[in-house]
């Protein structure tokens, strides 16, 4: 409790050492370097460069969000968000740099941020978009997975079903076999994938027998999925990459 | 490409397998003004046979003198170019490791030489090379005298020996 007193009394000056040390500034070749404390994908800082050009500064990122966007594959696309980004924040984008050209020494905490912000903001967006193609890309192997182990005319993929509470629900893809329909859905470790996975496998498993469909989760990556038990409470839950005999035993 | 279900332990395979270029890589200038930097892009082999779907990648800006540079290993992952092993010399930016990694340093220090390894990432399993750009790094231990005891420093590390005989672009000479 003394403790707790202490760290109150001093709490105007603790939380001023933290803003402090939250931006750090270095000087390289006559170039002064923010690195400031929004981070990229993977954890590297987002850092604005500061040049005097006459009266005014040239504020800008070096190009490093075009850099980090390289670093993930996503060069192409970072060009086009960057320049939405660059027209959001209020800044300019050329090429590979998001900068201000004449910013006055009064604008400059604007200026930093707008560009960091802007930086951060488009190297973001192409990560989102890159794993939203990722996404795509794994319906497109359900299918080929599928393939490899039903007749084609049997499969489809991206269907809607209603479940027993009415609410409707997208399934990656469904087998039409001679005694049943067997739904089947992609399941990645991210939590939220897996919490809407359990609940319309659950909303299906409530359908009477006569319409009941049999389910089948396909797990991405199951050593980073949590609650597979849960999963395993109403639907067949095999790896994604199972050989095409495992497909055919779930869905039966 | 790699598949992913055995992307980690093919991968765990030819890191550690001597490599040579598939063809001899050079520094190719690209960008404007600030932005303008040198990049190097080649394909790896191994036992005299191109890996698919694995590449040697350089970036250093034009006006860093040969501060800021980054050398990594992509791979092919799901249809896209993945970092897979990076090493980064006196970079501009330092790094942010996760919160909840107390075995890593919290934070590595701007102009810091520092290695994403792939040892390390792949703890965290795909998603650190899908999308969470190698998200553990550490500070190399022995902190890199110049520029080319840095490459010699990647070189061992990727195992690729040639990596040392690989000329800095032009601009380069007169400074090492």
């Amino acid at each position: 409790m003394a403790e707790e007193a202490v760290l109150i009394d001093n709490i105007a000056q603790i939380a001023s050492d933290v803003a402090r040390q939250l931006a750090t500034a270095r000087v390289i070749n006559a170039s002064a370097f923010i690195s400031t404390p929004l981070t990229y994908v993977g954890g590297a800082p987002v850092v604005v460069r500061l040049d005097p050009v006459g009266s005014k500064f040239f504020v800008s990122d070096v190009g490093i969000g075009a850099r980090e966007a390289d670093l993930i594959g996503g060069s192409l696309l970072y060009r086009r968000i960057a320049k939405q980004m660059a027209a959001r924040f209020g800044v300019r984008f050329d090429k590979d740099a998001l900068f201000e050209a004449d910013a006055a020494q009064e604008e400059l905490v604007a200026s930093v941020i707008a560009i960091a912000n802007a930086s951060k903001g488009a190297v973001d967006q192409t990560a989102f978009r890159l794993a939203e193609k990722a996404a795509q890309d794994a319906k497109i192997a359900v299918k080929e997975r599928l393939q490899a182990a039903f007749a084609r005319e049997l499969i489809t993929t991206d269907i809607r079903v209603k479940g027993s509470s009415n609410d409707e629900w997208d399934f990656d893809a469904a087998v039409k076999l001679p005694t049943h329909l067997t739904l089947i859905h992609v399941v990645s470790p991210a939590p939220t994938s897996v919490n809407s996975a359990v609940a319309r496998f659950l909303d299906m498993s409530d359908l009477p027998d006569e319409t009941r469909p049999r389910l089948v989760g396909a797990l991405q990556d199951r050593s980073r999925t949590q609650h597979v038990k849960l999963l395993q409470r109403s639907a067949n839950i095999i790896d994604f990459t199972a050989a095409p005999d495992v497909w055919q035993r779930a869905a039966a | 490409m790699f598949h992913r279900a055995t992307a980690i332990a093919q991968l765990t395979v030819l890191l550690a397998q001597p490599k040579t270029f598939s063809e001899w890589p050079t520094w190719e200038a690209g960008g404007d003004g600030q932005a303008a930097h040198f990049k190097l892009v080649a394909g790896l082999s191994a036992d005299g046979v191109d890996i698919a779907g694995l590449r040697l990648y350089g970036h250093v800006r034009q006006d860093g003198f040969g501060e800021d540079m980054v050398l990594m290993l992509h791979a092919l992952l799901a249809g896209r170019w993945r970092p897979i092993e990076r090493f980064e010399y006196l970079p501009l930016q330092g790094h942010w490791n996760p919160r909840d990694r107390r075995d890593f340093p919290a934070r590595i220090d701007d102009g810091v030489s520092h290695a994403h390894r792939f040892a390390d990432n792949a703890g965290l399993g795909l998603s650190a090379f899908e999308d969470g750009n190698l998200p553990l790094a550490r500070p190399l231990e022995a902190p890199p005298s110049s520029l080319n005891d840095f490459r010699r420093i990647v070189s061992e590390a990727l195992n690729v020996p040639d990596l040392n005989d690989v000329q800095w672009p032009e601009w380069q000479r007169r400074l090492f």
